[in-house]
């Protein structure tokens, strides 16, 4: 991991960000420069909003949300251990590994799962 | 949480026309609904009542731009029944004609309109390709490809030409090839079921209930066709079956058309066989007196005329009933509890006309 | 075969040769302008001419990523249409009234009107975030360009994490979904930002766990390392691409990406029919344009890191390495746009259902087998 081959990524940041700034310049710059009245209103297919759109949202997906993140840590682990899978040298070292980590990830999976199974009756 | 109110209309890919449903969502859920119908009424009931019996065929033609010639038919059918007149048998097998190619095309345009409800932009694309077929023999039979003006009180308008026969089993048999190809990306394809099976299910005693008829009826279970009920024309003396489905769901709404468009075809082909000779054209009275109530089976469902004639050159009251107007009514029943993405597939399969419906 | 196209080396020449243009400037004006020569000097040290062959490179790959972006709009206008059954985007001619040719120079086209459109922002929105959403989501899949390599030699960074780089610049447009469907102001806008939200959550870890079960196999997180690992673990003589053995993976990470490109099966964030444009709705002029060149920027990334994960990469017979890559993304490319052109959308809880009930294990499993294969190569059976 050579900091020289972040440099090319942050360089690379930098030209995307300045990218996106440039290009609104430049529209503003060639756009039409008129606005109506109405023009600013929010789009509803021509109707009058009824009440505004800035209120608590029912997200109804919250238990996914939640699960999301716990099995986020699974997946980052798994990644980790991934990458350092090269390091284990022998069978034995890597029975183990393997068994540490596929242990980890499947109690953490019957977990969510069980939470999965618990939402689905509770919705039913 | 807060519910919302949103405004899916009139100016909204959903609504294929002019008209507005409002929907109180909380979350995705569907909590309430409300059709806003009216931005499309030109008042045709009362124009109705001040030109003569002739002159309202082209207004009839109008009120729905998708199967027109089933509601200058329907008007034609009861101003005769008033005036007691019977149409030379040509003319009949003429109009029945006429009138399932309208259906087919019909059909075509809801099947190409679900396909972009559900995402699904090519099905639009490959029917509108065939629909332009029947409606070159519709072009073929009656001069026109939409507003025909084609029956006339006593008859029809013009007779078919030599080839349109041998054009028609043309049309036909390619079209029954093509409509594999629609099964093939609609109920053959898992993520369009996904979509369509289980959803907006309406049982026959709420169909009956709201008013809901022609092939939304059919789809929840009533076999309930006025061709066969009601018969008018000569659809009795042709072989055809009323396509039913039981589910009662979109889906089965789908295959009830699916299947109703094969039947069309059945009868054209028929018809045409069976067809004699003669005259299309009768003269009919000018200052009929009376009054006469007539349904018939449009494409979306049943279509009745109530006119009331006083011995002058128009009709001193003319009432009708739309199919859509009436089975819009059932929206807010079949859409409470729904999610946002389910009114598509709803919608699009009741096959709503904006033309009919505000009138 | 090998690479044709050296990105580092040649960018690097390039900096050496301006600098040495600099030097030969300097010999020739140094004795009128005295710190000329000092200046000179300094961009001859090897710190600046590594400098600015890193900024070369970047605008190679900026460049390349352009040009690209029109190739592959292009290709799917054009696919899309003969899928409909119509010829698909073509040119008017100059001057006679007929509509011929590839119709290439229309994105061009559509780029110039969609800079030249009138901005407008909402009275209700949040006008700063709604102005910074289009923004990020360019940056972002603009960023994930600078880890695909498409060639050993056509690399801009040699990332060790390349892999989790690009998947995590992939991962940021779903902040920028939810941030633009608020901060618009709208109630379609709204509903459609969730929905981003809503669905990031069901594809997100389908995809990193096909990628750990890769990754497993390969032993590592660099894509060069996979590609190396793909061609060295060949069996009979046939280069081993991971689609064979990680085949449920590869049907997994399918999904996944096209529910992260939001293309058509999954395009539930901006559900035309229902929610007009969905969170896009209220966005206009070259906001809506950079989100658009994001969408075609990201759809060719994620056919790059199918390839690279599950093809190969750029290994082939007689082609160079850059030509065995580019066919092989326009393939995946092409993929795509045909399942996105024949499948309905499907609805927001149906994707959070098939991403947890069934990617999710089915991702297990990939694992599963990826460790397994590793712990049986230990013992001298399996791939590797």
């Amino acid at each position: 991991m050579l900091p020289e081959d972040y440099l090319v990524v942050a360089l690379f940041g930098i030209v995307a960000i300045i990218a996106g700034p440039v290009a609104y310049l430049v529209n503003r710059w060639f756009r039409p420069g008129r606005t109506l009245p109405y023009t600013e209103d929010t789009y509803e297919c021509g109707e009058e909003p009824i009440g505004s759109a800035h209120v608590r949202f029912n997200f109804q997906y919250y238990i996914f949300a939640i699960v999301f993140v716990a099995f986020d840590v699974i997946a980052v682990v798994l990644l980790l251990w991934a990458f350092n899978l090269a390091e284990y040298r022998g069978a034995e070292a890597l029975f183990w590994s393997m068994a540490f980590v596929l242990t980890f990830a499947l109690l953490l999976g019957g977990a969510a799962f069980y939470a999965l199974m618990k939402q689905e009756k509770v919705s039913a | 949480m807060t519910k919302l109110w949103i405004n899916m209309g009139p100016q909204h890919p959903m609504t294929h026309g002019l008209w507005n449903l409002r929907i109180l969502v909380d979350g995705e859920t569907i909590v309430d609904a409300e059709p806003v119908l009216g931005y499309l009424h030109r008042g045709v009931e009362k124009l109705c009542e001040r030109r003569t019996y002739n002159q309202i065929i082209p207004l009839a033609d109008r009120l729905c731009y998708v199967s027109s010639l089933c509601f200058a038919h329907a008007y034609c059918l009861t101003v005769e029944e008033m005036m007691d007149l019977e149409i030379p048998e040509r003319a009949k097998y003429l109009r029945v004609i006429a009138l399932e190619l309208q259906r087919v095309t019909s059909h075509m345009t809801w099947l190409m309109a679900i396909g972009p409800d559900v995402g699904l932009i090519t099905l639009l694309l490959y029917c509108l390709r065939e629909r332009e077929y029947f409606l070159d023999l519709l072009q073929l039979q009656t001069g026109a490809r939409m507003n025909q003006n084609y029956p006339r009180i006593g008859g029809v308008s013009q007779d078919i030409p030599s080839n349109f026969e041998h054009k028609a089993i043309k049309i036909i048999d390619k079209f029954k090839v093509r409509v594999k190809d629609y099964h093939k990306v609609t109920n053959e394809s898992s993520a369009f079921l996904k979509r369509m099976q289980g959803v907006g299910t309406l049982s026959v005693e709420d169909a009956i209930a709201y008013g809901v008829t022609g092939p939304n009826i059919r789809g929840s279970g009533a076999k309930l066709d006025m061709r066969e009920h009601d018969p008018y024309e000569v659809y009795d003396e042709l072989d055809w079956e009323i396509q039913v489905r039981d589910e009662g769901d979109s889906l089965a709404r789908f295959h009830v058309r699916m299947g109703e468009m094969q039947e069309s075809c059945k009868i054209i082909l028929q018809a045409l066989k069976k067809m004699p000779d003669g005259p299309i054209n009768v003269k009919a009275p000018l200052r009929p007196e009376g009054q006469t109530f007539r349904r018939t089976e449009d494409s979306r469902g049943e279509v009745s005329y109530y006119v009331v004639g006083n011995g002058g050159e128009s009709p001193y009251r003319l009432k009708v009933r739309s199919p859509i107007f009436c089975t819009m009514n059932v929206l807010p029943k079949l859409l409470t509890g729904v999610n946002v993405a389910d009114v598509l597939a709803i919608m699009g399969s009741i096959d709503v006309c904006i033309g009919e419906t505000d009138k | 075969m090998s690479g044709l196209f050296d990105l580092g080396g040649w960018s690097r020449e390039i900096s050496a040769f301006v600098s040495d243009i600099l030097a030969w400037l300097a010999d020739l004006f140094g004795g009128w302008i005295p710190w000329f020569r000092d200046v000179a000097n300094w961009f001859r040290t090897d710190v600046v001419i590594e400098f600015w062959g890193f900024v070369i490179a970047v605008m190679i790959m900026l460049v390349f990523a352009v040009i690209n972006l029109l190739v592959v709009l292009w290709m799917e206008r054009k696919l899309y249409g003969r899928l409909q059954d119509r010829r698909g985007v073509m040119v008017p001619h100059p001057w006679k009234k007929i509509h011929k040719g590839t119709g290439f120079l229309q994105n061009m086209a559509d780029g110039i009107k969609l800079v030249m459109k009138e901005s407008i922002t909402p009275r209700n929105a949040d006008k700063s975030m709604f102005h910074a959403a289009p923004a990020i989501i360019f940056i972002s899949s603009v960023m994930a360009y600078a880890a695909i390599p498409l060639s050993t030699t056509f690399v801009l960074a040699d990332l060790e994490l390349g892999l989790i780089f690009i998947v995590a610049m992939f991962a940021l447009s779903p902040l920028a979904v939810l941030i633009a469907g608020w901060a618009s102001g709208n109630k379609y806008t709204l509903i459609g930002g969730m929905r981003g939200a809503a669905q990031m959550l069901a594809y997100e870890i389908p995809l990193l766990l096909c990628i750990a079960g890769v990754a497993i196999m390969a032993g590592s997180l660099n894509p060069m390392e996979v590609v190396a690992a793909q061609q060295r673990t060949s069996v009979l003589g046939i280069e081993n691409w991971y689609f064979i053995p990680q085949f449920i993976g590869f049907i997994v990470f399918m999904v996944a990406i096209l529910a992260e490109l939001e293309k058509l099966p999954f395009d539930i964030p901006e559900a035309e029919s229902e929610l007009v444009e969905g969170w896009l709705t209220e966005i206009t002029d070259i906001r809506f344009g950079l989100i658009f060149m994001s969408k075609w920027m990201k759809g060719w990334a994620a056919a790059a890191l199918v390839v690279l994960l599950f093809f190969g990469g750029w290994s082939g017979p007689f082609f160079p390495q850059e030509v065995w890559f580019m066919i092989k993304t326009y393939i995946v490319f092409a993929f795509f746009v045909w399942i996105a052109w024949i499948l309905p959308r499907i609805r927001i809880d149906q994707i959070l259902k098939i991403g947890w009930y069934e990617l999710v294990p089915l991702s297990f499993a990939t694992i599963l087998i990826a460790v397994a294969l590793k712990f049986l190569s230990h013992f001298g059976m399996g791939w590797f």
